[in-house]
């Protein structure tokens, strides 16, 4: 499938969380000081999303709702309730288009 | 300080597992060995008064860890194994079946039992406590023939037990001593919005009443007898006064024992090479310079990694800001900090739309917060417990100046 465009990379300014679909698959996108990391919007732990309930900390993905934090490259639980690994994705900025593969990145993953 | 060749860990919940994971996690190489009561694997506590006593979360989903974490990790799962005697002086536990487990260290993680009411007919079938899994299934599987439930007491688990029966569609009446849900914790202004939230949803709330006893029929609870003469129709009563913590292991030890077991910021208790960590834990907090022994799930964990880091020789000690979180129907709410009384409590929001974030401070000093459905603004709040100084408390109310300012 590789990359497909998901839309703007502009609409993600530095420490914010956004939702986006891509292909069907219902991902989050972050920025962490101008980097963007793809990541699946739902928290492995219990019923929370990264846009809703979702901060950036010293680079570390917290999901406020149980305190879960996640490393938004790999995906690693770094603490907190959850022990399952959260799905990340390959992403590219091409100008302002956001390209994401919506393939689970098994190399980034840890 | 040298390495310990085996490690037993006593009690699978939360703070051993953590601790167990910990060991591995820092590198330790030595024999690690979980010791669990109960026979299911190790699961997580939190769901049980909520998704898992709704039936909306599968026993899978409970465990804490996936089958096959630890021969992976090469974790000694010993389930259905009981410690019944500390052994510190031959390096040993004793198990009820009359084995030994070899321990150059141990972790107690014992947790503790929910506190029980001795009154008449507390025995009646149909009478819960909540701490289990088991108590969650009973409870679960008698809640689908029962139609009026009582509660007693409105803390946190008194809380989520009535908001999830009256989700499955029982009558629920709550009887609480206090005037309002909550009010050690919250306190009056904040514990009635709870209150609110509970009577919205059809819950009866008896406040400033207690329970004198159960009458039944056939060893079936039927009716709650109240202090104040009140008789109320249950065919199913759940008892959330509180926990006990489970100090059996260590009697007739030199492990001193004061409200759970005495450790240091260390998890050390009073003999070498006996750590607690926990519910069980009565632990000395350098923050608040006393001592807490605290009931948080977050806490357990923590502090199971301190204890674990202790035993390698790495210890940190333990000051965590305690936090807290409660599900109520659509209610996230969350606690941090510890108070023993304010003088002041500095609301940003909407209380009664249950849209908050409150300071509680005591001499100008924010000793604690709560959210009602914000929490992506309790981790800048516990900054601010964190720092412990004095600061304007109308400012502080005052929701267009970013809660950062108040960190540093």
């Amino acid at each position: 499938m590789g990359l497909i465009n998901a839309g703007r990379a502009s609409e993600v300014g530095p420490g914010e969380i956004k939702a986006f679909t891509v292909a069907g698959r219902e991902l989050a996108v972050a920025n962490v000081d101008g980097e963007l990391y793809a990541f699946d919007n739902w928290c492995t732990h219990e019923s929370c999303t990264f846009s809703d309930e979702g901060e950036l900390e010293d680079g570390k993905l917290v999901c406020t709702c149980h305190f879960g934090e996640f490393d938004p490259a790999t995906g690693e639980v770094l603490g907190g309730p959850p022990w399952e690994p959260l799905g990340v994705y390959e992403l590219a900025v091409e100008g302002d288009d956001l390209l994401i593969d919506p393939r689970i990145d098994d190399a980034a993953a840890s | 300080m040298s390495t310990p060749a085996v490690v037993a860990i006593v009690g699978t919940s939360a703070a051993g597992v953590s601790a167990a994971t910990t060991l591995r996690a820092e590198g330790y190489d030595g024999r690690v060995v979980l010791l669990g009561e109960e026979v299911v694997p190790p699961y997580d506590r939190p769901p049980l008064s909520k998704g898992y006593l709704a039936g909306t979360v599968a026993a899978d989903d409970l465990n804490l860890r996936p089958e096959g974490f630890w021969t992976d990790r090469d974790i000694d799962l010993r389930l259905g194994s009981r410690v019944v005697a500390l052994r510190p002086a031959e390096q040993s536990v004793a198990l009820d079946d009359g084995s030994s487990v070899r321990a150059d260290a141990v972790i107690l993680t014992t947790g503790g039992r929910s506190r029980a009411l001795r009154v008449p007919g507390a025995e009646l079938d149909g009478v819960f406590g909540l701490r289990t899994r088991a108590d969650s299934d009973a409870l679960r599987e008698w809640s689908a023939d029962a139609e009026h439930a009582v509660v007693v007491g409105m803390g946190f688990i008194g809380a989520e037990v009535a908001a999830t029966l009256r989700s499955r569609g029982l009558a629920v009446t709550i009887v609480e001593p206090l005037s309002t849900p909550l009010e050690r914790v919250l306190g009056e202004q904040i514990g009635r919005v709870v209150g609110e939230l509970h009577a919205e949803h059809g819950v009866e709330m008896i406040f400033g009443d207690g329970v004198v006893g159960f009458d039944g029929a056939n060893g079936r609870v039927t009716e709650v007898a109240t202090t104040s003469g009140r008789r109320l129709r249950a065919d199913l009563v759940v008892v959330g006064v509180g926990m006990v913590p489970d100090t059996a292991v260590v009697t007739g030890t030199q492990v001193a024992v004061d409200n759970g077991i005495l450790v240091d910021e260390y998890a050390r208790t009073s003999v070498p090479n006996v750590y607690a960590a926990g519910d069980v834990a009565n632990h000395a907090h350098p923050f608040y310079r006393r001592r807490l022994r605290t009931e948080h799930w977050t806490h357990a964990v923590d502090h199971g990694a301190v204890a674990a880091r202790s035993v390698l020789g790495r210890g940190d000690p333990y000051s965590t800001i305690p936090w807290v979180w409660s599900d109520q129907y659509d209610l996230a709410l969350q606690y941090a900090g510890m108070h023993t009384g304010w003088d002041r409590l500095a609301v940003r929001g909407d209380l009664t739309a249950r849209d908050a974030l409150a300071f509680y401070l005591r001499d100008g000093v924010p000793v604690a917060a709560v959210t009602l459905n914000r929490n992506r603004e309790m981790r800048r709040a516990m900054a601010i417990l964190r720092r412990g100084q004095a600061v304007d408390a109308d400012l502080l109310a005052d929701e267009t100046i970013d809660l950062r300012e108040f960190a540093t």
